[in-house]
């Protein structure tokens, strides 16, 4: 279906490699990242919060950053790799932030859980924290309404020490 | 400087592993945790319509038309609900007091508030629904020029509440306050106003409703009250007597249950803080259900929160205390005029700290509801109580330094030894240790009291302090603990988990009563075919539910003791059943002779031993005073140009009785200090108080702390066993968090600068304000 | 939200091909564009997708540097010669949004960041921003993050981002491609005040595609700062921020200075008479004071946010004086220097 301006609004057919599998989609232009994930594909891990880019509820890692999902169109990340907490772990083998939150005690209600750990594993690979002060400010985008921050922090930091001694 | 931090910066230990970490924690951290809004279509058997709101844009008038020709033609639209098609609901008569109590949804034209739900999109996509709802037009009819928001042009609207919150007296008189006020060497007289703020739990309010062919209805939603969302369905949509009937009266009074229609699934809250119980969208999914004949979602936006959940409402108090040249309370008087909406009967209980925090002869409450055009206010963490600490804690403050006493000493001497309002004896009170405790911590005696008089690297550092105190109360909770032939038990109890940890507790009380190992312990939870298991409010689920597991557990004990020592094949046979001890799954006389609890199950004629237990008939009432108790100690910076303000150190100490797991109560304590911090410095929502329409209805302005707003935070948990109050020596820690934290930064505010902020939320503005006017 | 249509462009000339089409919009990271179409506020009829566009990289550029329009936030504050050449913009950004935001959104995108304004955002209010000729609700409404200088009777608006705060000190300039050919606009040039006319934003025309911003070959690296005042210690928009760069002379005494506000106005504010005022003076309240008075002057409040006025001065002499003692505000440490 072409609309007055003369640009389709069609489902576009697209790839996407979603937690290491290779998926072939076809996709509204409007389909945000998020919708795409929790109302086609059902891996509702990944959490709407606020659906403006304004909670970090729904963060994932896109071709290994952190990004919100909820302010990323599926039709524009045609060909992208996505992590998402269903990606993270095992039963077996829990990513170390996974295991550090457990630990740490790191959350509460859950629900910003999924968001805050893809959030982490992304600010470990960036590499820009150092400190606890650093870690906080670099996951400021991530709200935690239960107020787990600081136990939070020390899930990261333990996480950070750990690959520091490794 | 930074690698100098770098030392401080290693993590702080995890707690030992000892400690039971949350049950639910491996779904948690793996996305696997399942909330309402997760729900798809799988699920539901393939089929689940997608519900999407539109809402008022408007706070009073009519409804002229909605015109819901354009959306009804979109790609997916099933149904538009409104009030022109929407089923007829019965009233409700039962557990009100929030806004769904007085005002049923979709039932006329009639406009109360703005952001009312006006009608439902139905569509098989969110998608679909989404852009339908977008395509709906609402015509209205003028608003009403006398509509009001605002305590300040209440017009007439305010009047004396006789109760406020869950019945707390809204008037209060000891003694003669206004003479000893009047004739008291020290005299304080102060006003403090607080603004409207919204829960945002971080997930939205959510339901799912499914309505089987049997005219069954089975409704899935985050909520604080499994059973008292069953009974508003059941009379909302006319079910028999026994889905009408408040089920804690057949179970917890009649102590017998029948089936029933209606079935409430609340497996896990994602936040709910007071915000999720007897919300609107409860009743919208099961009206849109029942006209499409197939299961519908509905997610509010988080735009819609802020008009169909509730919030911590405006309220204004002034405060007076008079005290003696010794600095001896003689009169404690509370004014507050408080918001309320004109559906929904909630006051907040403001008074509720104030009657029992200190030790005074005269204490006068009054308290005064004003009815706005607003959606209905309702409960809060630290309902009531934070917000009368925040006055009654920064009048403190103001008395103390009228006095020349610290203001930790004029605490001291003002210290309730018994329960002031009613003259009981406390069950236990350690706040002196909690006092202690903090103040060591923090460093209290080493600050220089002298106002506006300590620096820090150029900021201005001020210290506060605070009494909180939280009430303890218990409600009756009926529990079903099954322990199996394979020696592993089943809890049943339907209460809820909304993030503080319950099921863990629950399960360990029961895993420790029955001696087992935690891993041998199931807990049912969540769901109202569940027996009762009371409301998760108040910080009283530990002892409510908690108190109903106990016993039932040590029904089951005592029965699987008795029978073991009667039965020959055991190695305990003959032994005194009262000498056995239950541990690790074994039991254990005191010869030494021992047998597994599994290997004792398997041979049980019956194949199990299954008790229900019913606790709290009484509804808590005990001959003592019973409460929760902390000290809440904060550190500011202020920088002396900007008045950019910083809490340095938050350090709370809390009494709260038996703590069943140190790890999830401190993260609870921790994070209602969070709480308090968002309180006092952030949180506010915005009102247009022309149009009564709320403006900043989302996480960008709505401001809520960041993890970089939380800098040192410590809880430190007091030693204390309230056995005297409660079998299980339970208080309940879930609010007292945050009950002192605004004082105590107001307080610390008032030590960094000299000036005195009496208007929550804190920020800078009010700061520079109260500066340039001194 | 309604659909749209969508087209991925191949390069620049398709994309501004395809820009001149009615109601459509580039789609850049898209942080602020799909939050705005969420809400009703921006209704395109079709995106024109640009992030295939070869415009990611940040390259030398006339002794100074080139910022792809698609570089993205963050690669751009973690450049390494970013961060030694123009650490003032670096600071900035990272004052900025969150991480996860500053790894979508883009450089070009940042300086299209439309107002917060609730009235704005709301498509039941009056607003000349988004429906001119409706009127603006802001005025005598919630109005605590809105302008104090720029402002006309008809939109209070603010520029929220804080990057063009940085660029429009470091004077950078906006390359842009259009129907009729390539351009460059200078940053103080780049944002518009509303006047009577507060739905355009800048001074693009219809079509134009920003693809690079230039930073010039000025080393401001020593005696810089981005000092922001916000309600919460991150992840908000700023109540008042400010920019300064300053060239010092060997004896102390102020060769140059540049100061712009942030959060305050419709555009990143400069008033090069206020900076005048400083050069050849050295570091002292009394220049630093008479430098904020001037320029504020003019400012007026609209009740909430009345309080700015004030803020602003004191921020801005701070920031002096953090530019000057070379001791700049970090983004972490959260107290102010």
């Amino acid at each position: 279906m072409d609309n007055a301006t003369g640009f389709s609004n069609a489902a576009l057919p697209i790839t996407l490699t979603i937690n290491g599998a290779e998926q072939r989609l076809a996709v509204e232009p409007r389909t945000t990242l998020l919708d795409l994930l929790r109302e086609t594909l059902h891996l509702t891990g990944t959490k709407k919060g606020c659906d403006h880019g304004q909670c970090g509820a729904c963060t994932v890692l896109v071709d290994g950053q952190r990004r919100v999902s909820c302010l990323a169109l599926a039709c524009a990340h045609d060909g992208a790799s996505i992590t998402t907490i269903e990606g993270l772990g095992t039963d077996d083998e829990l990513h170390p932030v996974q295991q550090a939150f457990l630990d740490y005690d790191a959350y509460q209600c859950g629900y910003c859980t999924p968001g805050q750990i893809c959030s982490a594993v992304g600010l470990l690979q960036e590499g820009h924290a150092r400190t606890r002060n650093e870690i906080r400010e670099l996951m400021s985008g991530n709200l935690c309404r239960c107020g787990a921050y600081a136990n939070i922090s020390d899930a990261i930091l333990s996480v950070l020490s750990q690959q520091e001694t490794v | 400087m930074a690698n100098a931090n770098n030392i401080s910066d290693l993590a702080s230990a995890a707690p030992p592993a000892s400690i039971p970490r949350r049950i639910e924690g491996r779904d948690k951290v793996r996305g696997r945790a399942r909330y309402a809004g997760d729900i798809t279509s799988q699920e539901m058997g393939g089929v689940l319509d997608v519900a999407v709101a539109v809402t008022s844009t408007q706070a009073s008038g009519q409804v002229l038309a909605i015109d819901d020709a354009a959306a009804l033609k979109m790609p997916g639209v099933r149904l538009v609900v409104s009030h022109e098609n929407a089923p007829r609901l019965h009233k409700i008569m039962s557990l009100t007091g929030a806004e769904i109590g007085d005002l049923l949804p979709l039932q006329d034209a009639k406009i109360h508030y703005a952001g009312q739900c006006l009608a439902l999109v139905v569509a098989d996509t969110l998608e679909h629904a989404r852009a339908a709802a977008a395509a709906v037009e609402v015509r209205y009819s003028a608003p009403d020029p006398q509509a009001a928001f605002t305590l300040a042009e209440d017009g007439g609207r305010t009047k004396d509440v006789a109760k406020v919150g869950g019945g707390d007296p809204g008037q209060v008189k000891i003694g003669e306050a206004r003479p000893a006020y009047e004739k008291a060497d020290f005299q304080v007289d102060m006003t403090f106003l607080t603004a409207p703020h919204h829960h945002n739990a971080m997930e939205p309010g959510a339901v799912v409703a499914a309505w089987d062919e049997d005219g069954g209805l089975t409704v899935q939603l985050p909520t604080q009250f499994s059973y008292g969302e069953a009974v508003i369905l059941g009379e909302a949509f006319g079910f028999g007597l026994k889905d009408r009937l408040p089920r804690l009266i057949s179970q917890v009074l009649g102590g017998f249950d029948f089936n029933h229609k209606v079935r409430v699934i609340a497996t896990l809250a994602g936040g709910s803080f007071g915000g999720k119980t007897s919300n609107v969208h409860l009743l919208l999914a099961p009206l849109a259900a029942k006209l499409t004949g197939r299961p519908v979602k509905l997610v509010l936006t988080r735009a819609q929160t802020f008009s169909l959940m509730p919030y911590r409402g405006e309220t204004q108090q002034r405060i007076r205390l008079g005290a003696d040249q010794n600095g001896q309370l003689q009169a404690i008087i509370q004014d507050a005029v408080l918001a309320k909406g004109t559906a929904g009967q909630f006051v907040e209980p403001t008074s509720e700290a104030t009657v029992k925090a200190y030790s005074s002869p005269n204490i006068l409450v009054h308290q005064q509801a004003a009815a706005l055009d607003l959606n209905a206010p309702g409960w809060m963490r630290g309902p009531g109580a934070c917000l009368g600490q925040f006055a009654l804690e920064s009048a403190m403050d103001m008395l103390a330094e009228k006095t020349g006493l610290d203001p930790l000493d004029l605490r001291l001497r003002n210290h309730a030894d018994v329960e002031p309002d009613t003259g009981k004896e406390w069950s236990s009170k350690s706040l002196i240790q909690c006092y202690q405790a903090g103040a060591a911590r923090i460093g209290w005696a080493d600050r220089d009291p002298r106002v506006a008089s300590m620096r820090e690297g150029g900021r201005l550092i001020g210290y506060g302090m605070a009494t909180a105190i939280y009430p303890v109360k218990q409600m009756p909770a009926v529990a079903c603990v099954i322990l199996g032939a394979d020696g592993q038990a089943v809890v049943q109890t339907a209460t809820q988990e909304i993030g503080q940890g319950m099921i863990t507790a629950l399960t360990q009380i029961a895993a420790e009563t029955l001696g087992l190992e935690l891993a041998a312990v199931r807990l049912e939870w969540g769901d109202s075919a569940l027996p009762y298991g009371g409301m998760t409010v108040g910080s009283m689920t530990t002892l409510s539910a908690g108190a109903a597991i106990q016993e039932a557990a040590q029904q089951v004990r005592q029965t699987l003791l008795k029978w073991v020592v009667q039965d020959p094949a055991s190695p305990l046979h003959g032994q005194p059943a009262d000498g056995l001890r239950v541990a690790q799954g074994r039991l254990v006389a005191p010869n030494g002779a021992s047998e597994a609890v599994a290997a004792a199950m398997a041979r049980h004629p019956d194949g199990s031993i299954n008790e229900e237990a019913i606790t709290g008939r009484t509804f808590g009432h005990s001959p003592y005073g019973r409460s929760a108790f902390g000290a809440q100690f904060v550190k500011v910076s202020v920088d002396p140009d900007t008045l950019h303000i910083q809490v340095e150190r938050l350090v709370g100490a809390y009494a709260g009785g038996r703590v069943i797991n140190p790890v999830l109560v401190r993260s609870q304590l921790l994070g209602a200090m969070v709480w308090g911090l968002g309180q006092a410095l952030l949180e506010e929502s915005s009102l247009d108080p022309r149009t009564g329409r709320w403006m900043n209805t989302n996480l960008a302005e709505a401001l809520v702390p960041t993890n970089a707003d939380i800098a040192n935070i410590e809880a430190i948990i007091i030693d204390e066993d309230d056995t005297r109050g409660h079998p299980l020596g339970v208080k309940g820690l879930g609010e007292i968090g945050i009950v002192g934290t605004s004082a105590a930064i107001a307080n610390a505010i008032y030590h960094a600068t000299g000036q005195r902020l009496t208007s929550l939320p804190m920020r800078l503005d009010k700061l520079l304000a109260a500066r340039l006017n001194a | 939200m309604n659909n749209f249509g969508y087209l991925r462009a191949g390069d620049v000339a398709e994309a501004v091909r395809a820009g001149q089409a009615p109601a459509v919009r580039f789609l850049a990271g898209g942080t602020n564009l799909l939050d705005l179409i969420k809400y009703e506020v921006e209704q395109p009829a079709a995106l024109i997708d640009i992030n295939r566009l070869p415009l990611r990289t940040i390259e030398a550029h006339e002794g100074g540097l080139r910022l792809g329009a698609l570089a993205t936030n963050a690669e751009t504050a973690y450049h390494p010669e970013i961060a030694q050449r123009y650490p003032l913009l670096s600071s900035t950004i990272l004052a900025g949004a969150s991480a996860q935001l500053r790894n979508a959104a883009t450089n070009g995108g940042n300086l299209l960041q439309r107002t917060r304004c609730l009235y704005f955002y709301d498509p039941a209010s009056p607003c000349n921003k988004r429906a001119p000729g409706s009127g603006c609700g802001a005025l005598g409404g919630v109005n605590r993050g809105l302008a104090i200088l720029g402002a006309s009777s008809q939109c209070i608006a603010t520029y929220p981002g804080d990057m063009a705060v940085a660029l429009a000190a470091l004077e950078a300039r906006v390359q842009v491609s259009g129907p009729a050919g390539a351009r460059t606009i200078a940053l103080a040039d780049f944002h518009r005040l509303p006047g009577d006319e507060p739905s355009r934003d800048n001074t693009l025309t219809p079509g134009e595609l920003i693809t690079a911003i230039n930073l010039p070959d000025e080393d401001f690296s020593q005696h810089y700062t981005y000092l922001k005042i916000r309600d919460r210690l991150s992840y908000a928009f700023a109540l008042v921020s400010v920019a300064v760069v300053l060239r010092l002379a060997a004896d102390g005494i102020i060769a140059e200075a540049r100061i712009a506000l942030g959060g305050v106005a419709p555009k990143p504010w400069r008033v090069p008479a206020a900076e005048a005022l400083l050069v050849g003076q050295r570091p002292s309240a009394e220049a630093f004071g008479a430098a904020a008075s001037r320029l504020l002057a003019g400012a007026v409040g609209q009740g909430e946010n009345d309080f700015k006025i004030e803020l602003a001065h004191r921020a801005i002499v701070r920031a002096c004086w953090q530019a000057a003692a070379g001791t700049p505000q970090s983004q972490t440490d959260k107290h102010i220097r």
